[in-house]
């Protein structure tokens, strides 16, 4: 039995099964993930006529179509834009007091900002919208009818602010971090009160973190499907209009509003790679006085609070509130589940089910396939081909997973190259199709570094000891990777336990808990909503719970 | 230091601790104005945490801390106008600003007049040497250069007291030496000013300072000229910190004026302390330096006898490492005379002067646990 294993492990360490191997996992990674996003220009320049017609000129509706889609596109880049800065106002304060202060329950309010981190968006989105938009939230306790808020614009990017609140400051914390403090201690030496500080030495030393951290935060809000279909009201925006009109069987327009997103996205990730460095910030210039007074301890505490308390009342209570919901709310939760006609029951067990598969299978392919790249990227001296592969790796991160999913939709069914019979009808494998597309990026981004902290050292020592490289890898190298695999496996897992857009552009039939979710919404009843959400958020949590547990112990 | 010196900075009862592990311990400090005083101690001792207590970057948990007669201890770092160096690698210098724009930063970011900022900028220049420089970025300059502009940017913002912290930390040999030269130059050239000086390394604070502070453990264990120090060490600790000695344990067993007799194992050796009374435990101390090496069956005074164990060349010296018949091993540093050394193997006799000793009564515990650092 040994002498087979090693036999085994001999022929995979050859030369040729090392090529298969890298071969292999770049064509996966070229025909499943990239080509896929890419041949939407493809089928939006083949089939540009009749999608002119139907967009421009169409015999009904004339140009409404595109007076649409404008009309949502810009309403989208507002949003993600006013988003983007008020993330960075509230984040880059917390991110400061995160990084370089020490209080007492610091590890705390550290956990807490993760928590919408793992929720599906679709969840939070619902949570959030009872909160400020339902009689049984922050309206009903201040004694008025109805929500504070109604859904449309305004409560979008409260729920966008919440979701991408996590991503900012968890950026921007790793970001501040690297920074030397010594920098800063030398300038406070010299005289610099703290907002000078900041301003002069923090912040330019920063900037390109921060940024990267806006352009990310920017991206994510333009994408979001799941919770903003749940507050939309009338307003759409491009990734609701895509999975509405899929839904209507508008092809033509779905794909040409596709291929402008993807054009965005790929233009906000040239923009991350090449652009962030030449950011200038005024550091020429000092102004003591105004700056002294920004410094007042007074004024500083008084920021703490008020970022504590945004935290607080915009981030976590919303976050939390389908919990006090269903306290409030128990019996009806219970009749709506189990007694109602429908046997919603039934269907939540069955969405479950398939959102706990569909997870499970692209984690798997996300690990198998990702721990080759994650080697190639960091062991193969390939140059520029390997830069080029570094900046392609994120491209389905930037990309609106609606269109995402529509994109990959097209490619494999029957409007795609594989001709009328198409290679897959919507429903449990397209999904899963999709989802690895987005789950891929965050596997292989969360091994690199880990395989680049692994001492080559090792594997040369074991190699002079007489190991084929497989063998160095099942004895060397997974040992020290196995917690990365672990961690990139839980934030693969929950991404896709929560993805709602893409989802709902090539499910079919199939149902995920998050498509449940809106469509519960969608059909108020507002308390089975409640139910399945607080079971997903639950297991959610559960499972940041493990990933921190994971991560901290690896510090 | 003299009584009636008014000190420039003092610590009055300073203690702090991290989670728990006491790291400075009720330390009381008087430092005169225009001094160079050098705070020295193994790594962990402490001392750059006092450094940041002093320059208001850490907050001592309890003690008073005085600038210039004033309670400094509400006082943020900033407005306590205090010019720091940093360690060695950057110096702290601003990778995103000019040389210019590093060393105007003080003042700029006080307010001052730009006229005034750029005359007294032009002239600090000058005075390191870098008019020619000014629009440089710190990454091209050399370990030199940044010294210099660290320190006249400590500088421009009228700062009479300069702190530095481990400025030359773990450069090579060579180098550190000069930069330790054209450091101590620069600062003694540029008149009245208090310098506090963290370091670890015993031969920079004994060769800079004009007093030192020795702290182990978070405590002062000694306060002094260097020479003070080296002659009179009031503990084995700050002895065995100072120099590279040997300790001999045993008991005072009888007075023969000058001497003091002390049996160590089953040696007599004559010390020229008389300060201890017939019957003490004591440690005697001997540098390596002031013992001698003979070819065996040579008769001296403070005679010990063994066998070369090691031999080893540092700088100039050999250093031969001598067991005694106890398994003793003492250490010795003779310069390199190829006519008079010894192989490993030999069988030696080594001796001391009586004079070059120094005796400290026995403080009770293993003597090896106290000589670990």
């Amino acid at each position: 039995m040994g002498q087979l294993i090693q036999k085994i492990e001999k022929a995979l360490s050859t030369r040729f099964a090392r090529i298969f191997s890298d071969t292999f996992t770049l064509a996966f990674f070229i025909l499943i993930i990239i080509v896929p996003i890419l041949y939407i220009f493809t089928f939006v320049g083949t089939e540009w006529n009749s999608i002119y017609t139907e967009i421009f000129n169409h015999p009904i509706t004339g140009d409404e179509q595109w007076f649409d889609l404008t009309a949502a596109l810009v309403r989208s880049f507002e949003i993600a834009a006013i988003v983007t800065v008020i993330d960075i106002l509230i984040g880059l304060p917390m991110a400061l007091i995160l990084a370089r202060k020490d209080f007492r329950g610091k590890k705390y309010i550290d956990t807490l900002i993760d928590l919408p981190l793992a929720v599906p968006t679709a969840a939070l989105g619902f949570s959030i919208y009872l909160f400020w938009g339902t009689q049984w939230g922050i309206g009903g306790l201040l004694g008025l009818g109805g929500g504070v808020f109604s859904e449309g614009p305004l409560m979008i990017m409260l729920v966008h602010i919440v979701f991408t609140y996590p991503y900012i400051v968890r950026n921007l914390k790793e970001v501040i971090m690297r920074v030397d403090r010594t920098y800063e201690q030398a300038a406070q030496s010299l005289g610099a009160p703290p907002f000078t500080v900041f301003r002069t030495i923090t912040g330019p030393l920063m900037k390109e973190g921060l940024v990267a951290g806006a352009i990310l935060a920017f991206t994510r809000s333009l994408g979001e499907t799941g919770a903003t279909m749940i507050v939309f009201g009338v307003t759409e925006t491009s990734p609701i209009q895509i999975v509405a009109w899929r839904g209507l069987g508008l092809f033509g327009p779905a794909a040409f509003l596709t291929m402008i997103l993807v054009l965005v996205a790929l233009g906000l990730l040239l923009m991350l790679k090449l652009v962030t460095r030449r950011v200038g910030l005024p550091i020429h210039r000092v102004f003591p006085r105004a700056e002294r007074k920004l410094s007042h301890p007074i004024l500083r505490k008084s920021r703490n609070v008020i970022v504590g308390l945004i935290f607080l009342v915009v981030v976590i209570l919303p976050s939390l509130w389908t919990f006090v919901y269903i306290g409030i709310n128990g019996n009806a939760a219970y009749s709506q589940m189990f007694l109602s006609s429908d046997n919603k029951v039934a269907a939540f067990w069955l969405s479950l089910m398939s959102s706990l598969s569909i997870a499970g299978m692209v984690t798997l392919i996300c690990i198998i396939l990702g721990i080759p790249m994650a080697l190639i990227m960091v062991r193969r001296k390939w140059g520029k081909i390997k830069a080029i592969l570094d900046a392609m790796i994120d491209i389905p991160l930037v990309i609106p997973s609606a269109a995402l999913g529509f994109s990959v939709f097209v490619f494999w069914g029957t409007l795609g190259p594989f001709g009328p019979g198409g290679v897959f009808s919507p429903g449990y494998w397209l999904i899963v199709l999709v989802h690895v597309v987005f789950c891929y990026p965050y596997m292989v981004r969360v091994l690199i570094p880990i395989v680049n902290s692994i001492d080559p050292g090792y594997e040369e020592a074991a190699m002079t000891l007489g190991a084929p490289s497989f063998t160095v890898f099942r004895t060397c190298t997974w040992p020290l990777l196995k917690r990365g695999v672990l961690a990139g496996s839980i934030i693969t897992f929950t991404r896709s336990l929560g993805e709602t857009g893409a989802t709902l552009v090539v499910m079919g039939l199939a149902r995920t808990v998050p498509v449940l979710i809106v469509d519960w919404v969608e059909a108020q009843s507002l308390a089975a909503a409640a139910f399945a959400s607080v079971i997903i958020i639950i297991f959610s949590y559960c499972l940041i719970f493990i990933l921190r547990k994971i991560t901290l112990e690896n510090e | 230091m003299s009584e009636e010196e008014k000190p420039y900075v003092e610590l009055r009862n300073v203690s702090k601790s991290y989670e728990g592990q006491t790291v400075l311990r009720n330390i009381s400090l008087k430092i005169p104005y225009n001094t160079y005083f050098c705070i020295c101690g193994p790594t962990g001792s402490g001392k750059s945490t006092l450094l940041k207590i002093l320059a208001g970057l850490e907050t001592p948990d309890e003690g008073e801390i005085y600038i210039n007669g004033e309670l400094v201890n509400d006082i943020p770092p900033e407005d306590r106008g205090i010019g720091m160096l940093f360690e060695h690698m950057t110096y702290a210098l601003f990778p995103h600003y000019s040389i210019y724009e590093n060393i105007i930063y003080g003042p700029r970011v006080r307010g001052e007049p730009k006229e005034i900022i750029k005359k007294t900028a032009d002239e600090m220049l000058q005075l390191v040497l870098l008019s020619d420089r000014a629009n440089d970025f710190p990454d091209v300059m050399s370990g030199g250069m940044k010294q210099r502009v660290a320190l006249a940017r400590a500088l421009m913002t009228g700062s009479k007291l300069i702190l530095l912290d481990e400025p030359l930390g773990a450069l090579d040999a060579k180098i550190r030496l000069n930069l330790r030269k054209e450091l101590v130059n620069m600062v003694r050239s540029l008149g009245d000013l208090t310098v506090i000086h963290v370091t670890q390394d015993v031969e920079e604070a004994l060769m800079v300072s004009d007093y030192i502070a020795i702290l182990y453990f978070g405590e002062i264990l000694q306060i002094g000229t260097p020479e003070e120090l080296y002659d009179h060490p009031n503990s084995i600790e700050v002895c065995n910190f100072l120099s590279n000695s040997n300790f001999l344990e045993g008991e005072v067993v009888r007075i023969e004026k000058p001497y003091s007799i002390i049996q160590s194992q089953n040696t007599m050796l004559r010390v020229t302390d008389l300060s201890y009374s017939v019957g003490t435990k004591v440690v005697v101390a001997i540098r390596a330096t002031d013992l001698s090496i003979h070819p065996d069956n040579t008769s001296n005074v403070n005679k010990l006898e063994g066998r070369v164990l090691r031999r080893q060349f540092i700088h100039g010296f050999m250093r031969y490492e001598v067991e005694l018949e106890s398994k003793k091993v003492i250490v010795i540093e003779v310069p390199y005379k190829k006519a008079s050394s010894f192989e490993e193997g030999d069988r030696v006799s080594i001796s001391f002067r009586p004079e070059h000793t120094l005796v400290f009564s026995h403080p009770g515990e293993i003597l090896k646990d106290i000589l670990e650092v």
